[in-house]
């Protein structure tokens, strides 16, 4: 049972933690329960958000996690390293693409739901989306590579706590720009 | 990085928020519910998230493996597949536990409310998911690699979607047995 217990060993405590702070964020929007659920969009669009930040934060963690086991980024000045520009970018320009798609839709599904959508709401909900996909891709890159090589410094393995960790940091950073922009923009 | 990780990562990409987008309207059906359930904005978050992270972490070593020619892409009860689904089994279980106790505290404190029922649905539906995402998470991950596709760029996306329409549906049965 090698495996099983160092899956459980290097696993339960960032799941835990990771799984603490999307919960802080779910408290944001507990608060705002009320508000939220009168604006279809933002509730329609909330899960596609946090699935998008989500997967942003798993392909660019297991592509860190990948190239730190074959050896091809070096931890003196990666973000320089071709690979990991490529990367980003690639990331970045999905990201745009993705979020103007997502408020698009969730806009769409929400007037054909009955709710009355008008140009300002949804350019809103588009200003909303493209700035915290970009501001959390950065972010989660940057967070990715340093806590990779630390990981892997320590024999670790990166899979077990780069995705937790930085998909539970994007998701409290979307819910708590949501939960913002509820209270201030909508 | 080549067009084909840009195409692979976008594809993957809008599939995953399309799902997500239907988690979006499943999670706007459980409007009573929301306002009804104290706690279960608390918990979704942290579930969508624990769900996504645990199938990751899984389809991540697979993929690891695969590359390093560690394992096959065949489905066999070696030590390592039947280890990595059990420990991933076991984990969902425990962190949905741990969530549900969190969504219960918060709501106590942030609230004023106790409502024991949300450790209950957050257990529940963590098996519930658990015999749905899992096997779905190995089959695809071996099955990409035996296409030439990285699994990597694609799992990622896949696992959180999956992950979330599943858990929604998972919800959604909870409260309904439950509440």
């Amino acid at each position: 049972m090698k495996f099983f217990w160092k899956i459980m060993k290097e696993s339960i405590k960032i799941l835990i933690l990771a799984s603490l702070i999307s919960s802080l964020g779910g408290i944001g929007l507990e608060s705002v329960n009320v508000k939220l659920i009168a604006l279809l969009p933002l509730l329609i669009l909330l899960p596609a958000m946090n699935d998008m930040i989500g997967d942003f934060g798993a392909i660019i963690s297991s592509r860190i996690s990948t190239m730190l086991y074959l050896g091809r980024l070096k931890e003196k000045r990666w973000w320089r390293d071709n690979t990991a520009g490529d990367l980003f970018i690639t990331v970045a320009v999905v990201a745009v693409m993705c979020a103007l798609y997502i408020s698009l839709l969730s806009g769409a599904i929400a007037l054909f739901k009955g709710f009355s959508l008008n140009a300002v709401f949804l350019l809103k909900l588009i200003i909303f989306s493209v700035i915290t996909a970009i501001v959390l891709v950065v972010f989660m890159f940057w967070l990715s590579a340093t806590a990779g090589f630390y990981v892997f410094k320590k024999n670790q393995d990166p899979a077990n706590f780069l995705i937790p960790l930085t998909t539970s940091v994007a998701d409290l950073g979307s819910m708590l720009i949501m939960t913002s922009m509820i209270l201030w923009f909508f | 990085m080549t067009l084909s990780d840009f195409k692979e990562i976008s594809a993957g990409q809008f599939v995953s928020i399309t799902g997500g987008l239907i988690a979006g309207i499943l999670l706007a059906s459980l409007e009573k519910d929301l306002l009804l359930v104290p706690g279960l904005l608390i918990l979704i978050p942290g579930f969508l998230e624990m769900k996504g992270n645990v199938n990751g972490s899984l389809a991540s070593r697979l993929s690891s493996a695969l590359h390093m020619g560690s394992i096959k892409p065949v489905i066999k009860n070696t030590p390592y597949l039947r280890e990595n689904v059990l420990a991933s089994f076991i984990l969902v279980i425990v962190v949905g536990a741990v969530l549900g106790m969190v969504s219960l505290i918060a709501t106590y404190i942030y609230f004023g409310v106790i409502y024991i029922k949300i450790v209950y649905i957050a257990l529940l539906t963590s098996i519930i998911s658990d015999f749905l995402s899992i096997p779905l998470t190995v089959i695809t991950s071996f099955w990409l690699f035996r296409k030439g596709h990285d699994p990597d760029n694609i799992m990622g996306p896949y696992v959180t979607t999956t992950g979330d329409i599943i858990s929604m549906l998972a919800i959604f049965v909870s409260v309904w047995v439950i509440v």
